[in-house]
């Protein structure tokens, strides 16, 4: 992990009063260690648990999903994801930003739940995956993403409540 | 990856003995539960009660568990954390998995 601006603060990342700005490695080990970091800074922000837990959620869905699919097959030339917090009465208000493929335009937008109907069509019918995007809806607002040739940047707030 | 297992009462009761469940551990997770319960019998009991964050790939990675172990060996889900039920529930897997406040009340389920 590498912070920006570095303050004397045994958080790693912490900047200024009330921000985190994280360097995020690509890769779900780093995402873990990432969310890790993270939820010691907001954990001193004295957010409610209700909304550390929600906002961790969407953190490990956005991250990974770069990990899986912005740097797919760029092995040796990931730049780290820049991730930045910071919170507000109306909740934690999140940008991040990589540099890996240009992110679909509809992505976010398309996102819904995967046909879970067991009885019906029986248990090897049910999705694995196609959940995170879904969840990273369900649990955000104000969801904006602008894509170019020097990246994708998301941003979003997770409701205080 | 640690999980436990034991028959208890004609069940396989599979412990979780991690915080997470994710991305990280998702491959672990599936392969540990074939190992697990492949030489044991009986519903499979997943205790889920140390585990206090799922995400969307640990959530696959249970569904995938379920399907390994085929239609005639159920799954079920105990003493799930408020995150974890979270998850759950906003995906709509908790109509997908038979749901018990804890091992001891999925033990003593009519419903195998």
């Amino acid at each position: 992990m590498i912070a920006e601006h570095l303050e004397p603060s045994a958080i790693p990342g912490a900047v200024a009063s009330d921000g985190l700005a994280l360097e995020v490695p690509v890769g779900y080990d780093a995402v873990r260690q990432a969310l890790h970091d993270w939820r010691r800074w907001i954990e001193s922000m004295n957010a409610s648990s209700d909304l550390v837990s929600r906002a961790e959620i969407v953190l490990a869905e956005v991250l990974n999903n770069i990990t899986e699919h912005g740097y797919a097959g760029q092995d040796g030339a990931a730049v780290p994801v820049a991730l930045r917090c910071r919170i507000s009465a109306q909740g934690l208000h999140v940008s991040v930003v990589d540099q890996g493929r240009p992110a679909p335009a509809d992505l976010g937008r398309k996102a819904c739940l995967p046909p879970a109907s067991p009885a019906a069509n029986g248990i090897d019918s049910l999705p694995e995956g196609g959940f995170g995007w879904f969840l990273i809806r369900e649990l955000t607002c104000n969801l904006h993403l602008e894509s170019d040739e020097d990246g994708n940047r998301l941003c979003f707030v997770v409701p205080a409540s | 990856m640690r999980l436990t297992s034991q028959e208890q009462a004609n069940w396989c009761v599979v412990t979780v003995e991690e915080r997470r469940i994710d991305a990280a551990g998702a491959i672990a997770f599936k392969e540990a539960m074939r190992k697990l319960t492949e030489g044991l019998s009986g519903p499979v009991i997943l205790d889920l009660g140390q585990v206090d964050f799922i995400d969307s790939s640990g959530l696959g990675a249970v569904v995938a568990a379920m399907k390994t172990l085929g239609g005639e060996r159920r799954l079920h889900l105990a003493a799930l954390t408020p995150n974890v039920d979270r998850v759950f529930s906003l995906t709509r897997m908790d109509l997908v998995f038979p749901i018990h406040v804890s091992v001891a009340a999925a033990l003593f389920s009519d419903d195998r």
